[in-house]
């Protein structure tokens, strides 16, 4: 509990800029009372800050309507076109490598993405690129091989499995002439 | 109808001649020597027909039903 002790008359009272009351009482101490406010009130002989211009109001952007036209990036215009073109081509070259297996192969490359080709030196799957998987004929051994046809980066996937197929039917010898394998060490990596 | 497909970055370009169309054949044969100089490898085939049955051309054979050209191979 708090005991207030009643204030001393004041001899004099000053009105201060924030709306408070300076008051001089008879002993000689000053007392502020009241609440300062936020914008005080205009006094004579004192310049306050203000802003003479409003200062501008953030407007929220107007809502679009039901037909608003979006601006298009144009190089994600671009982007789509290629997309596509690949997307075509793939499905170009996949017809042709089809048209190119007999019906196990088809049913194979279909259902696991890759396909085996009989060689008088043993089989060959094909569908992973950079590692044709060779099983030599007579052997239990596995190599894995990389041939691809000149220029292959630009190719679809599955032009590469028909060039790389025909090649192999026409000349397996000049297939593994080239092939280089990569399960061997560096020294020794071509076949035959 | 004759059928010339080249694989290339487009999945293959097809070109196609008449047998009986002398203009049509005679440029179907410049394109395939202009390949042959690419040193690209030409196979023909009943059109359709699997790998076993294609067979490695060297000169244009305008009563072919079909003419696949690839590249030649290389180790990667």
């Amino acid at each position: 509990m708090t005991t207030a002790t009643a204030p001393a008359t004041a001899v004099e009272t000053e009105i201060l800029p924030d709306g408070r009351e300076l008051r001089i009482l008879a002993d000689g101490s000053l007392v502020v009372v009241g609440t300062a406010q936020a914008r005080p009130h205009p006094v004579p002989g004192v310049d306050w800050i203000r802003r003479d211009r409003p200062r501008p109001r953030a407007r929220r952007a107007p809502r679009p309507g039901p037909f608003h036209v979006r601006a298009v990036d144009p190089t994600h215009l671009a982007r789509q076109a290629s997309s596509y073109r690949r997307r075509l081509a793939h499905d170009r070259a996949k017809a042709l490598l089809l048209s190119l297996l007999d019906p196990d192969q088809r049913a194979e490359y279909q259902r696991t993405g890759h396909f085996w080709v009989e060689v008088p030196q043993g089989r060959l799957r094909f569908g992973r690129l950079y590692s044709i998987r060779f099983e030599p004929r007579g052997t239990n051994a596995v190599h894995l091989l990389c041939v691809v046809p000149n220029g292959y980066e630009t190719l679809p996937i599955p032009d590469i499995w028909a060039n790389l197929l025909l090649a192999v039917r026409d000349d397996p010898a000049r297939f593994f002439a080239v092939a280089i394998d990569r399960t061997a060490p560096p020294a020794r990596r071509t076949l035959f | 109808m004759g059928l010339m497909r080249i694989i290339d970055e487009t999945g293959d370009t097809v070109v196609t001649w008449a047998a009986d169309d002398p203009a049509t054949t005679a440029e179907a044969e410049r394109i395939f020597r202009s390949l042959e100089l690419e040193r690209r490898m030409a196979f023909a085939r009943p059109e359709g027909a699997p790998a076993s049955e294609a067979e490695r051309i060297h000169a244009f054979d305008p009563t072919a039903e079909e003419i696949i050209w690839v590249r030649p191979i290389q180790g990667g």
